[in-house]
């Protein structure tokens, strides 16, 4: 039995070693700083996309923020709802709880999918948390999410 | 059919794992159990003894082996998963390509499910090949 172990780790040890040398690190977007973000936002030309639950949406967001909530029922309705202005759009910034989260990562693939250039898309990883601790205004206006999903 | 099921099962798991394994490597990271520092280490060395498990269990090489191995992988899911939830970490299972739903009960039991799979290659295995049932001679000659 322990020399079949051997044997086993021995393998996951060869596997994993050829994976290692034959893929290169990637990432789906770009991954950018509260400050990078802020700069954007301060811009006024990128649309942020809110990938978190409308609960969490509705207790406050970034303002001018479209709540998308990909994993949910009737997120993909609203995916297709918007998506001539996803397209429109120059920028995309893709944001959700923070680092702990992956609901933008879900959400910038999902974009990707319906042929949202990969350049336009911008994942912010720090998230709600990040903004919230640099102290960045923060919106609660739920009006133009209501006016989407009636 | 047990054994081939959790054979499928997992190459199906591993290979788009490795294909991206820094993005499995995130995934491993948002369940907050590991120095951060081990993470990809851990991710990928998980990712390839998924893999490995699948191969074992689908030619039939060391197939007690891989299904307690299988198990114990199980078990560690569950209660990463566990904690994940009862921490009440915002994120999905990481287990599939394909899995974009936020982590939930049913990951859990689906995993239970693959336990007992198994468990079945283990019992299948253990089982007498005589008429008489005698379970230790069966285990002796095994």
């Amino acid at each position: 039995m322990f020399r079949e172990l051997i044997a086993v780790f021995g393998l996951t040890l060869m596997v994993a070693l050829t994976v290692f040398a034959a893929t290169p690190a990637k990432k789906a977007a770009e991954n950018e700083t509260s400050q990078k973000i802020y700069a954007i936002f301060n811009e006024g030309t990128a649309l942020f996309l809110d990938a978190r639950p409308f609960e969490q949406y509705k207790e406050g967001h970034i303002p001018g923020a479209i709540n998308l909530p990909i994993h949910e029922e009737n997120g993909l309705d609203l995916l297709f709802k918007l998506e001539d202005m996803l397209h429109s759009a120059p920028k995309l910034v893709v944001y959700c709880t923070g680092f702990g989260c992956d609901l933008s990562d879900i959400l910038a693939k999902k974009l990707l999918e319906i042929d949202i250039p990969k350049d336009k898309i911008i994942v912010f990883k720090g998230g709600m948390e990040a903004w919230e601790k640099a102290e960045y205004p923060v919106s609660k206006d739920i009006g133009f999410q209501k006016s989407l999903q009636q | 059919m047990s054994r081939f099921g959790l054979a499928a099962v997992f190459l199906y798991a591993a290979l788009p794992k490795l294909l991206d394994w820094p993005g499995f490597s995130e995934a491993v990271a948002r369940y907050r159990m590991l120095p951060e520092f081990t993470v990809p280490a851990f991710s990928l060395a998980l990712a390839s003894m998924e893999l490995v498990l699948g191969f074992l269990l689908l030619t039939g090489i060391y197939v007690r082996l891989s299904a307690w191995l299988t198990i114990i992988l199980n078990i560690l899911f569950i209660i990463a998963m566990g904690q994940a939830m009862f921490r009440g970490i915002d994120t999905s299972c990481g287990c599939f390509a394909t899995s974009s739903n936020p982590l939930g009960i049913i990951d859990i039991a689906r995993d239970f499910g693959f336990i007992a799979m198994a468990g079945i290659v283990l019992w299948i295995g253990n089982r007498p090949s005589n008429e008489s049932g005698d379970w230790r001679k069966a285990n002796e000659t095994a």
